[in-house]
């Protein structure tokens, strides 16, 4: 796990819509997996417990862009699958592109700075 | 493997959210940790650190449940729309019931508190409301109304034949007027079964006609049956029909013996008939013989007349007025001037709910106040739990669930109580109703038709919304005034600051209601021991009783009868069990009365009114003897003061004093007329005075004829008794057996031991005595309970203070001593208030002091009494919550600071 010199919760709050959405782009998933997948993608650097996690899924989901549906798999008990809504889709789209131009942004500036 | 669900459930506070979203959210909740868990037991953890893996998740569970609200609320919380008042109230009371089920001791004590009293408010309420609220059951019962003769010495006198028959003759206010009397026991006999003794009115041929009453069965009395030769027929009552003939619906025609004589059944009354009183089974036609009326100072009848339509009492009262006047020029003998003779009308309602209304509303008004107790400790006990919810409160303020809406929460959780408190009371009035009919007088009227019915219901519905709302407004207005942002930073589970002075406030104005009722039911306490222990001038002990009524076939004549009775009364002079008996026209406290107007030899009456008018018996040899009332002076009646010896009297101690003073009465004469040739009658004896109509009312003066001279007309129905030598229940079968061997088919009625007549005479006192201190003993119970709870919470508060102060070195005592201040403080508040409401209601309620005897409705004793007892109840409620303080443990009460 990187210590990060910024402030971990702080970068959490602001990207954490984008990374759930993120983790739900190519398929839906339960409240666990969603959680999961960010720590794996994240390699362990981001982490949500479970009281920040669903408040946020709710959140979204009373926005609009997620939607959530009780499925029951064959031998599995039934859970909970989130999918991205169009509206969702095109939130997530947004976000990605504000993240991809801030990030670029971070990284112009560092860059300067260092060069 | 453990059970996520329930630990997801007992963490996460209640949400309030609508439908099953909260269910699912405990759902996902619950997947997310057993996840967690069995992922922690997978990577070869153990048991404990699996746990703990899982419980990390949600380090704040009351954080999380305001950030799911905060998720869950409609964006930007949108001001609440109307349309959605029915699913938000679905909603409320879902979310009232978990908090009412999480609390269950908090829950049961409330509702049970709630459940006395809206139970003792129901149960009394249904008494009322039978008795006094139903209209009487007659058609258009408000045109209904008694007319009495008034004299200056009787307010309200019988009438007599001539007097009825010039009414109807004049009267044209009056649509008709119906009279009657009540005989009292007599015996019927079906087709040769045993004799059965039955209550008979007698009553004129327009009664059910003027009461606008309808037969079951058959038909009632046809015009002129009241004349001679017609008046063998008979109605019988509901009861009377299913007791004796089985409800035979053939009963119309049949011929049944009436004392006697042979009598047709003509018809059967509807049930719930009951006039005069509930007591009598059959109606006979009065003889009321217009062409040869009894004397028009024989005043025997009883009558209600019906207001003619498009007039009202005032007409009537004003022409019946005039007709007075109009009766004393015609006949100024039997109307003397200075008689203060008049015709009074009074409401037939009032007549036959006049004298008990006010016992039973004050009895209402009590019950009332118990229940206000009771609202005001389940107040306390809201507030008190209150203060554990202060955070939860505050966190669904804070996410915008409104002010209004909050309270419509804390509003549906009071309704639910007072729902649950409403069903047990109204159970709890349906046990307890028969226990109060049980207890009350047997001259309630309607008393059968007590009942929790409809309107009884509606009733206890109406007052449990009102003592949802009473109790509920307190948390409301708590909650109102928390802050939510201080209350969401502290840390503590969240007392809500200044939340202990609406709880002291409910402390006073318990103690302050429970004072007033106390202080009542003192005052009926003290009436009744003064009523107990009022000499009524003769001694009950060991006196039996039976009334005797002679049927006039077999005894056509007044000397017949007499002779009947003297035989019985020397028969039981010779019974070894008796050591005195006597026969009288009617005993003392029976509820019997009668007077005659009086002529004294030498006395001129000093004004209108003055005429001599004294309460008038018929005794045999031997009463005074019986019923141990002293003679004073001269004799007893002997057996030779009959018809062929010199007319003797006897007079009470106040009669004598009243019109002879301090001379010797002995030897001086009376007459009941003034006209020449009346017979002078001596006065031989005087005697003690004896409280006649009842223990609370002042001696009558008496004068006491000997049996066997008088001419009134009581001979053929006289009470016997007999004072036993050892046994009194032995004496009363005596009495019956003798009676059948004088005379075989000769049954006898209300035979009962004198001591339960005096008892009886005391019923009504009883019973609201007994109804009062019950309620007085809930409200004292309740305010207890309630002072205590105060106190406790107060104490509890306090801990850390109180820990702080006696680390700095505050005793024991000092500490004990404070507590108990403070709550004898807020107790001397209530009864200082107590005393003040007692002393105002005592003024503006004057129903109140017609209850009282022997106390004025300000009694001091009582006060004190009252005041001791409710201060000591306040220092046993304060003790223990004292002690408790005392044995506070500075470093626990610090740390948990």
């Amino acid at each position: 796990m990187v210590e990060a010199a910024l402030d971990q919760q702080q970068l959490k709050k602001g990207s954490a819509e984008l990374l759930i959405l993120a983790t739900l782009e190519d398929r839906p998933r339960h409240g666990y997996d969603i959680g999961r997948q960010i720590a794996l993608r994240s390699k362990g650097t981001v982490r949500f417990h479970a009281a920040s996690l669903y408040p946020l899924l709710y959140r979204l989901a009373r926005k609009g862009w997620i939607h959530g549906r009780w499925l029951e798999k064959e031998g599995q008990r039934r859970r909970r699958y989130y999918r991205l809504t169009p509206a969702g889709q095109k939130a997530l789209e947004a976000q990605r592109r504000s993240w991809q131009e801030f990030a670029a942004a971070i990284a112009r500036v560092t860059q300067v700075r260092h060069a | 493997m453990r059970d996520w669900r329930a630990h997801v459930k007992s963490k996460l506070p209640p949400l309030g959210l609508r439908g099953s979203r909260e269910a699912d959210i405990v759902d996902e909740l619950t997947q997310e940790l057993e996840q967690c868990y069995a992922t922690a037991l997978a990577r070869g953890a153990s048991e404990e650190e699996a746990v703990r893996a899982a419980m990390e998740e949600v380090p704040d569970w009351t954080a999380l449940a305001g950030e799911i609200a905060a998720a869950e609320a409609p964006v930007a919380a949108a001001p609440e729309r109307p349309a959605r008042l029915l699913p938000d109230l679905r909603q409320d009371l879902r979310y009232g019931l978990r908090a009412l089920r999480k609390a269950p001791a908090f829950t049961l004590l409330s509702a049970l508190t709630l459940a006395l009293g809206i139970g003792a408010t129901t149960a009394m309420f249904s008494v009322v409301n039978a008795v006094l609220l139903k209209p009487l059951p007659f058609a258009r019962p408000e045109a209904l109304v008694r007319v009495w003769t008034s004299w200056a010495n009787y307010p309200l006198g019988s009438v007599s034949d001539p007097e009825l028959h010039d009414w109807r003759d004049r009267a044209s206010t009056l649509a008709g007027i119906a009279a009657y009397t009540q005989k009292g026991g007599s015996s019927l006999t079906t087709g040769g079964g045993e004799p059965e003794t039955v209550s008979v009115a007698a009553t004129s041929a327009n009664f059910f006609e003027v009461l606008e009453v309808r037969p079951a069965l058959g038909r009632t009395f046809l015009p002129g049956e009241d004349q001679p030769g017609k008046t063998g027929v008979v109605v019988i009552g509901q009861g009377l029909w299913r007791r004796m003939f089985g409800a035979d619906p053939g009963i119309v025609g049949r011929t049944v013996s009436l004392q006697g004589e042979p009598v047709t059944v003509v018809g059967v009354l509807p049930a719930g008939f009951a006039y005069p009183s509930a007591e009598v089974d059959l109606w006979q036609p009065a003889p009321l013989d217009r062409h040869q009326p009894r004397p028009r100072g024989s005043h025997y009848l009883r009558v209600v007349a019906r207001i003619a339509p498009q007039r009202d009492l005032r007409e009537a009262a004003g022409e019946m007025e005039v007709v007075a006047r109009q009766l004393q020029a015609e006949n100024p003998e039997a109307y003397p001037t200075g008689s203060g003779f008049t015709v009074r009308l009074r409401p037939l309602r009032e007549e036959m709910l006049g004298r008990i209304e006010p016992a039973l509303l004050l009895l209402l008004g009590a019950v009332g106040l118990v229940l206000s107790i009771a609202c005001a400790n389940v107040a306390s006990l809201m507030l008190a739990r209150g203060t554990g919810r202060g955070r939860e409160i505050a966190i669904r303020t804070a996410l915008g669930a409104g002010r209004a809406r909050i309270a419509r929460q804390l509003l549906a959780e009071s309704l639910l109580l007072a729902t649950a408190g409403g069903i047990a009371g109204v159970l709890a009035a349906q046990l307890a109703l028969p226990v109060i009919l049980a207890l009350a007088p047997p001259g309630l009227p309607r008393l059968s038709e007590v009942r929790i019915d409809g309107v009884v219901l509606v009733v206890a519905g109406l007052l449990t919304a009102l003592t949802g709302v009473a109790f509920g407004l307190f948390p409301v207005w708590q909650s109102a005034r928390a802050d939510a942002n201080q209350l969401l930073k502290s840390g503590r589970s969240g007392a809500i600051g200044g939340a202990r002075r609406p709880q002291k406030m409910l402390v006073v104005a318990e103690t302050a209601l429970a004072m007033v009722l106390l202080f009542g039911a003192g005052l009926l306490l003290r009436s009744f021991a003064k009523l107990l222990h009022e000499e009524p001038g003769f001694e009950a002990k060991q006196v039996a009783t039976a009334v005797v009524s002679l049927p006039a076939a077999r005894y056509p004549k007044h000397e017949d009868a007499a002779r009947f009775f003297e035989r019985l009364r020397r028969s039981l002079e010779e019974s070894p069990g008796t050591t005195s008996a006597a026969v009288c026209s009617n005993l003392p406290l029976s509820g019997w009365v009668n007077d005659n107007l009086l002529t004294i030899e030498g006395y001129v009456p000093r004004g209108p009114g003055d005429r001599p008018d004294p309460e008038y018996r018929e005794v045999s040899p031997g009463y005074f003897r019986t019923l141990h009332i002293p003679v004073l002076k001269g004799r007893e009646f002997a057996e030779q003061d009959d018809a062929q010896h010199p007319p003797v009297a006897i007079i009470s101690q106040s009669l004598a004093l009243k019109y002879w003073g301090t001379e010797d009465p002995l030897g001086r004469r009376i007459r009941f007329s003034e006209e020449p040739g009346t017979k002078w009658i001596t006065i031989v004896g005087v005697v003690g005075d004896v409280k006649q109509t009842a223990l609370s009312d002042p001696v009558l003066p008496t004068l006491y004829l000997p049996h066997l001279q008088s001419g009134f007309g009581f001979g053929s129905m006289m009470t016997v008794l007999a004072r036993a030598a050892v046994d009194a229940h032995a004496s009363l079968a005596d009495i019956s057996r003798r009676v059948r061997e004088l005379d075989r088919g000769q049954a006898v009625s209300e035979a009962r031991l004198m001591e339960d007549l005096v008892s009886e005479s005391l019923s009504a006192q009883r019973f609201n005595l007994r109804l009062l201190a019950l309620f007085a003993a809930l409200a004292v119970a309740l305010a207890g309970v309630g002072t205590f709870g105060v106190m406790r919470y107060i104490v509890e508060q306090r801990t850390a203070e109180i820990g702080v102060r006696m680390a700095l070195g505050a005793g024991h005592g000092q500490v004990l001593g404070e507590v108990l201040r403070e709550g004898l403080a807020l107790a001397a508040a209530g009864l200082a208030l107590g005393i003040l409401g007692s002393v105002v209601l005592a003024r503006t309620i004057s129903a109140l002091s017609s209850l009282l005897h022997g106390v004025t409705a300000t009694d001091p004793l009582t006060l004190a009494a009252v005041l001791l007892l409710l201060l000591g109840v306040a220092v046993v409620a304060c003790w223990v919550p004292a002690r408790k303080a005392t044995r506070v443990d500075p470093t626990v009460a610090l740390r948990g600071e």
